[in-house]
């Protein structure tokens, strides 16, 4: 039991350093994150009858 | 994103806004790890609108199509992104938005607001997805104390904070 709550602190403390190590990227990598996480989550908007769009960096490069 | 924000930027040299900052989700991006959103969140000061009860958004979306930016439900979509311009509602967004930063998005100046405003401002709105946030967001991002306690105390919202914590 005591082995099973120190597994879960270190879970824990993974996600924790996770966020860190996330939260220290470039903006414009966090953006390129971002833009693969709508894509990922547009079919389960659609599925649910939200309309929504990622977004298209191309504008950028015009 | 870069051009949207090289628009937003022109509305202000053109006087069309009186000031602007990015909040919201899109904002915490430059402080914390990404995290899903699809809309780009623009607070915003309005010409003549400070002492208005009514606030009238037509001439900033008219100055928009304009340039050939169309209006999507509440969102104007400027270059691929959806962009909400909520105009400051409150003290404690003015004073954010006020004392919002300078941030480099590809080169490009973006007013962003400040980390512990953001905070004040969750804390504020209260939302089930605030609360959340919040707890995830002040364990992953070094914050300053002082500042956070002082905006949350002038606004009546440190109990509040200190019970989500």
């Amino acid at each position: 039991m005591k082995n099973r709550v120190k597994n879960i602190k270190d879970i824990f403390k993974a996600k924790q350093e996770r966020r860190k190590r996330l939260a220290g990227l470039s903006i414009e990598e966090k953006i390129r994150i971002l833009v693969q996480l709508q894509q990922l989550a547009l079919p389960i908007y659609c599925a649910r009858g939200l309309n929504k769009k990622a977004w298209d960096l191309n504008f950028d490069q015009e | 994103m870069k051009k949207t924000i090289e628009v937003v930027n022109q509305l202000e040299t053109e006087g069309i806004i009186n000031g602007y900052a990015l909040g919201g989700a899109t904002a915490l991006l430059f402080y914390a790890e990404p995290a899903l959103t699809f809309d780009i969140d623009i607070f915003i000061f309005l010409p003549n609108a400070e002492n208005s009860t009514l606030i009238d958004l037509g001439p900033l979306y008219q100055a928009l199509r304009d340039k050939g930016y169309e209006s999507e439900k509440e969102h104007m979509m400027i270059a691929g992104i959806p962009v909400q311009f909520i105009p400051v509602y409150n003290d404690l967004v003015r004073e954010a938005v006020h004392k919002a930063g300078l941030k480099n998005y590809e080169g490009v100046s973006i007013k962003v607001i400040q980390f512990e405003y953001l905070l004040a401002i969750m804390v504020d709105t209260n939302r089930p997805k605030d609360r959340e946030r919040i707890g995830q967001l002040i364990h992953s991002v070094p914050w300053n104390q002082k500042v956070l306690y002082d905006i949350l105390d002038r606004y009546s919202l440190l109990e509040r904070f200190k019970k989500l914590k």
